[in-house]
């Protein structure tokens, strides 16, 4: 019956790990568990593809229990730094930004901009060999 | 003790899964930002030359009956095919006169919607096209 419990604490100690990377809060208030959720559920649906990425710094902080996280995560977010929730909100809101890059003099593009500009080019490239193609065979 | 053991393997195992669907989705989405600006520099430089067939092309279609390939030219060579009664001949040059018609008109509307678009993109961009 011993080792039923370290057993059950080992797998609870990982569970509490691997759900405060996802930052799904690891709870022990109340206020704690139901408020947390519409900050993460908001902040990846507003941002782009890598919201997984920041989970990677998590393991070393442990703290989305604590209790100012949900409102502080919000209103503190656009600050770097600061206690380890923040962190994990603010490492959200700049991941998006790696997707993008910024030219030496003008706005930045995305991916998919570029992606739709080569498409449309080669998409007038094959016209254009498929005429020229077709008039050499005339 | 085997049962602990286990436990703790699938605690690791979940933290090891965590880390390893982590770091490669960073690491991913890294590497296309970097080269975003050679490839919309490369795509960009493409616009002069397409532009430069584009025109030609036009041109070439536009043609009277005397320029090969020209919607005219390929009008001629069906009526002559008519007159000769190579009605076979005559279908065929018809359904190439068809589609040769339509790609005037996409060509036409390219030139005068796409590429002023995509050049604009470009320039807006900081690249000289």
């Amino acid at each position: 019956m011993r080792r039923v419990p370290r057993a059950v604490t080992v797998a609870i100690a990982a569970v509490a790990t691997v759900t405060a990377l996802a930052g799904c809060g690891g709870g022990g208030d109340d206020a704690a568990d139901t408020t947390p959720a519409p900050v993460l559920s908001t902040a990846p649906s507003s941002s782009a593809p890598a919201t997984s990425a920041p989970t990677t710094s998590p393991p070393s902080t442990s703290a989305p229990t604590s209790a100012p996280a949900t409102s502080v995560a919000v209103t503190t977010a656009p600050d770097a730094g600061g206690a380890s929730t923040t962190t994990t909100v603010a490492t959200t809101t700049t991941a998006p930004a790696a997707t993008t890059t910024t030219q030496a003099s003008g706005p930045a593009v995305t991916e998919a901009e570029v992606a739709e500009l080569e498409h449309a080019l080669d998409d007038i490239d094959q016209l254009l060999a498929d005429l020229q193609a077709d008039l050499d065979a005339d | 003790m085997k049962q602990h053991r286990s436990f703790l393997i699938t605690g690791l195992a979940g933290l090891a899964a965590v880390a390893a669907t982590v770091v490669p989705t960073t690491a991913a989405a890294a590497a296309p930002a970097a080269d975003l600006g050679p490839r919309l520099e490369r795509a960009c430089l493409r616009i002069p030359n397409i532009e430069l067939r584009t025109a030609n092309l036009i041109d070439r279609l536009q043609g009277d009956a005397t320029v090969r390939g020209s919607l005219a030219w390929l009008q001629a060579q069906i009526d002559r095919a008519n007159q000769r009664g190579r009605t076979d001949l005559a279908t065929v040059l018809e359904n190439r006169l068809a589609v040769r018609t339509q790609t005037l008109e996409v060509l036409q509307q390219r030139q005068s919607e796409l590429l002023p678009k995509v050049k604009a993109f470009c320039e807006s961009h900081g690249v000289a096209v």
